[in-house]
């Protein structure tokens, strides 16, 4: 596609469906079309791995499915979050800001000046 | 809630994968579907808009296995998957699944029947509290003492002297047994066989009673109480099983007994119970004086057990230190002569042990065959899987997952080989107790051993998972992607997995070999067994064995009986001729005897001077049997009375012994320890095997009316003596009405073909052989299929090789004889190993061999032929497919 569209960070995914669900439930070609509209087309879901995260966080009991009609009157799996998807929502959330905001600083610091005493990245979500 | 729902998700993906798979494939379309209409809307041709929604997606059916992958029961789905492939798979190869699964089975059940048979009679412990302190004794004789006996029964002197000087046992027994007529009970009158012990003997084996009590110390003594104790089977064939009958008298006609018996039962063992072995229907107390000190009788075995914390190698030096002192103290008897012990459980299990412990030995080779084959089978379909596994791979399945995909198959083989094997060990230890034929030791402690099914079931399965394992992790490597590309080729890298299975097949042939040349020697030493010579013509014989309670038979009395009996019998249809003698041949080995000649020097430790066995006989033994005269006479009809002057009929074996280079002619002897009557030798006749077939022991005869004045008890027992025009067996109702119109309350004690004795006495080898002649079959058939197996594979390799070769001119004839050439290499490298393996090898069957040498030219040459044609038969379909290979298909395939 276009050159401005980024990849999207391993593990971040998760995050994103579950955020993107949090708005009320989709199926899964939805799913990939609300994070591209909502990024403003910069982030690009690699629509290949978007089943197996689906399943994946299905597996973990943070989303259900449920069989619904899309738009175009077929049937289509629904996904919906779950209470514990809301959680780890929150937590996730919590998490990516946290390693957002050092990231942010490291390269700030990085234009400034020398680099100060380093310490060693977050683990990665 | 959560977990619920999860655990159905779980469920629903492990129960119904089809319905799951329908929805994945759904979801996808759906997707594919509605990027297709954004597309079209962005202003594309309907195909334009679906192409590129297939290329942004990327490969579907990847990311289907990856959405499959998220699901916990992967792993599951997986094994089922894979092991409904296997099956389908091992369906299409049926002659690959066939083969391995039988030689699996064939393993595991040759290896667990064999191993649960020796289990049974080696290892498991006697049926007694604390079976390992048992220990029994009885007496050597070392040429030390003048005579030369292994084993010998134990003298009251001698069972006195050791119960007070030892200091190591918690008690000791006599053991002794005696024919005995019962005619108490349910049933005719019949004579059984009676364990008459010192009432010790319970206390040492630790057995309770079922009802009453058993023997007590006061039972015994030198006028033992008139009391026994009855055997479980005894107690219910005989009394119904009647628990009052404890109380109870019950007459024994006892040929050791002048004066009746009328013993209070006083108890009843529990079943099973049966020393010295099964066949013993009741006890009673033995006579033991201690102030008997005559040490030249020796009539029974002595049982010991071990005081708390002593070893047997304590009791067994304190026990030679005693001998050490009875040698000074008795210089006339103990020198070269004296008690011994072993472990009880060893004297039990006796010869067999060492004929267990060589098929036990043949069993383990065939196992090892067996492991040798499958390894070899199964590194053959590793590498007909190649492409199959590299075509996997490129498609994306992980290593793990297709050793798991590899593996699955061997998993399906070994089961169902596992299963096969234990059916077949089932059946096996059947097969093998109907085959012992009274020859092991302990048959009732045989059972399928779950330790041995265990064992040789983890043996092969591990052989078969390793060999499964072996290709799998080869192919599964990531350089294997060349593998696709070169697997359509002239597959380079196998000429090196080649050779090892080359050398797997010649391993196998190697063993094979052995194992065959050992079963060869053991048929040339059975068929000489066969036709070794007993010294008479052994057709139309029957022998039927009398004991006269001596209570009611005077030894006048006696000779009267016997005198009727053989008179009727004589008369009876059938029968051409009628005599009487104290021992058949071959029924049982006795080569205990001892007698003196006049004349010569007595030895150290006894008043005789020689070693023979000799037996009692009646008129015309010799002329019934078929004993051709050598020399001097035979006895006439004076020689058959009581007061005639004493004579005897030596062997040639007694004549050569003891008369070497001299005429035994005239000479006399005596057996009564040198104070009785001589007898006077007055023919030699020929040899007969007493002991077993082909083994000759100096053996002298004499008259049984003359016997009478010195052993008037031994002419109470005989064996009538009836050569008949037909079936022997046939006479045996008419003479059982003679008996029973003599005396209505005796019985006889049994009878015997001389057809059926001969039988038994070559049952133990012929059990050896056939159980050894099966294994060299099994073994030469599997490494036949393993000789078949690397050739056709090796066919298999060659096929572009030889189709260059074809086309270049060669014959169909050559290309088939060069693949012969091959087998024929294989096989004849293994032979070469495995006659070399033999000749070092066979000399652990020496003792089983009659009369054929362990390294027999003879065996060996037949063996090697033999194996040659094997081997041309497993060479010889593979080399036809190669003779039939097509140039140009070859070529192209190629």
């Amino acid at each position: 596609m276009t050159d401005h569209q980024a990849d999207l960070l391993q593990g971040t995914l998760d995050l994103l469906i579950l955020k993107t669900l949090a708005l009320g439930p989709e199926h899964g070609w939805g799913v990939s079309q609300r994070i591209q509209r909502m990024s403003h087309d910069v982030l690009q879901v690699n629509q290949g791995s978007l089943y197996p995260a689906l399943h994946r966080l299905e597996q973990k009991g943070w989303i259900e499915a449920e069989w619904g009609t899309s738009e175009n009157n077929r049937k289509a799996k629904f996904y919906s979050l779950t209470r514990r998807g809301r959680a780890q929502l929150e937590a996730e959330q919590d998490q990516w800001e946290r390693f957002s905001a050092a990231v942010a600083r490291i390269l700030e610091a990085a234009e400034a000046g020398p680099l100060p005493e380093t310490s060693p990245l977050p683990e990665t979500v | 809630m959560v977990a619920f729902r999860r655990f159905r998700l779980w469920l629903r993906c492990l129960l119904r994968p089809g319905s799951v798979e329908r929805e994945l494939r759904e979801e996808l379309l759906l997707h594919l579907e509605l990027e297709t209409e954004k597309n079209i809307r962005s202003g594309m041709t309907p195909e334009a808009a679906r192409r590129k929604a297939m290329v942004d997606f990327g490969g579907v059916e990847r990311f289907k296995e990856q959405a499959r992958d998220e699901r916990r029961t992967r792993g599951l789905e997986d094994v089922f998957a894979d092991l409904r492939n296997a099956g389908r798979t091992l369906r299409r190869s049926p002659g690959f699944a066939a083969v391995t699964v039988l030689t699996l089975g064939l393993g595991i059940g040759a290896n667990t029947a064999l191993f649960s048979v020796v289990n049974g009679v080696l290892l498991e412990p006697l049926p007694y509290h604390e079976s390992e302190n048992l220990v029994y004794i009885n007496t050597y004789w070392t040429a030390e003492s003048g005579f030369e006996f292994a084993d010998y029964p134990v003298g009251s002197p001698e069972y006195f002297d050791y119960k007070s000087q030892n200091r190591t046992m918690e008690a000791v027994a006599a053991v002794s047994t005696e024919p005995i007529t019962v005619v108490d009970g349910e049933g005719d009158p019949e004579v059984i066989r009676a364990g008459w012990v010192s009432p010790s003997m319970f206390r040492v084996l630790r057995m309770p009673p079922l009802l009453g009590r058993t023997l007590v110390e006061e039972d015994g003594g030198p006028q033992p109480a008139q009391v026994v104790v009855l055997s479980h089977g005894f107690w219910e064939r005989r009394f119904g099983g009647d628990s009052t009958v404890v109380g109870r008298r019950i007459a024994l006609g006892m040929e050791v007994s002048a004066e009746p018996i009328r013993a209070e039962i006083v108890g009843v063992m529990p079943p099973g119970f049966g020393y010295p072995d099964s066949g013993i229907q009741l006890w009673g107390p033995l006579p033991l004086d201690p102030a008997r000190t005559w040490r030249g009788g020796h009539w029974f075995d002595m049982l010991g057990r071990l005081g708390r914390g002593v070893t047997f190698e304590e009791a067994k030096a304190e026990m030679a230190a005693i001998m050490e002192q009875w040698a000074v103290t008795y210089p006339d008897h103990h020198v070269g002569h004296g008690l011994q012990m072993r472990p009880l459980l060893e004297e039990e299990v006796g010869e067999a042990r060492s004929a267990l412990l060589l098929l036990m030995g043949s069993v383990v080779v065939v196992l090892l065959i067996a492991c040798a084959n499958v390894a070899s089978l199964l590194l053959a379909r590793g590498e007909g899987r190649r492409r199959e596994v590299a075509v996997r791979s490129a498609l994306g399945a992980g290593r793990g997952r297709l050793i798991q995909h590899v593996m699955a198959e061997s998993f399906l083989l070994a089961v169902v080989g596992g299963v096969l094997g234990l059916l077949l060990a089932w059946l096996g230890v059947k097969g093998l107790l109907l085959l012992e034929a009274g020859t092991i030791p302990r048959v009732e402690e045989i059972g399928l051993d779950a330790r041995a099914l265990a064992f040789t079931g983890g043996v092969v399965l591990l052989t078969t998972l390793l060999f499964g394992l072996a290709p799998a992790l080869r192919e599964s490597r990531p350089e294997a992607a060349a593998a696709l590309r070169d697997a359509g080729l002239r597959s380079t890298a196998s000429p090196g997995r080649l050779r090892f299975r080359r050398g797997i097949v010649v391993f196998e042939v190697a063993l094979s070999v052995m194992l065959v040349v050992a079963g060869g020697l053991m048929v040339r030493s059975f068929r000489g067994l066969l036709q070794e010579d007993p010294g008479f013509p052994e057709r139309e014989l029957l022998f039927a064995q009398f004991t006269l309670p001596a209570a009611e038979y005077e030894p006048e009395e006696a000779a009267l009986f016997y005198d009727g009996l053989v008179a009727r019998a004589r008369a009876l249809p059938g029968v051409e001729a009628a005599t009487l003698m104290s021992r058949p041949p071959l029924l049982w080995e006795d080569q205990n005897g001892r007698f003196h000649i006049e004349g010569r020097p007595a030895a150290p430790t006894a008043p005789s001077c020689c070693m023979a066995s000799f037996l009692h006989v009646g008129e015309g033994m010799f002329e019934t049997l078929g004993v051709p005269l050598l020399r001097g006479r035979l006895f006439g009809p004076d020689d058959h009375r009581v007061e005639s002057p004493g004579v005897a009929v030596v062997d040639q074996a007694t004549a050569e012994r003891w008369w070497p280079g001299e005429d035994p002619l005239g000479q006399r002897l005596n057996v009564s320890a040198g104070d009785g009557p001589w007898y006077e030798v007055v023919g030699v006749v020929g040899n007969v095997t007493y002991d077993g077939p082909g083994v000759v022991w100096p053996t002298f005869y004499m008259p049984f009316a003359q016997t009478a004045r010195t052993h008037p008890f031994l002419t109470l027992s005989a064996y009538l003596v009836l050569r008949t025009t037909g079936d022997p067996a046939a006479t045996v109702p008419a003479l059982r009405q003679v008996v029973r119109e003599l005396d209505p309350g005796l019985a006889i004690a049994g009878t015997f073909t001389m057809e059926g004795i001969m039988g038994n006495a070559v049952a133990r080898p012929r059990f050896v052989l056939s159980l050894m002649g099966l294994f060299a079959v099994l073994a030469l058939a599997l490494a036949d299929i393993g000789i078949y197996g690397v050739m056709a594979y090796g066919v298999a390799l060659q096929r572009s090789e030889i189709g260059i070769r074809r086309a270049l001119g060669a014959e169909e004839w050559e290309v088939l004889g060069m693949v012969l050439r091959q087998g024929l290499t294989l096989a004849g490298t293994g032979m070469a190993l495995g006659l070399v393996g033999a000749a070092a090898g066979t000399r652990v069957l020496e003792r089983f061999l009659h009369e054929v040498s362990p390294t027999d030219p003879l065996t060996f040459a037949v063996v090697a032929v033999g194996v040659v044609v094997v081997a041309l038969l497993a060479s010889w379909l593979p080399a036809r497919r190669a003779g039939g290979v097509d140039p140009l298909e070859a070529l192209r395939m190629g």
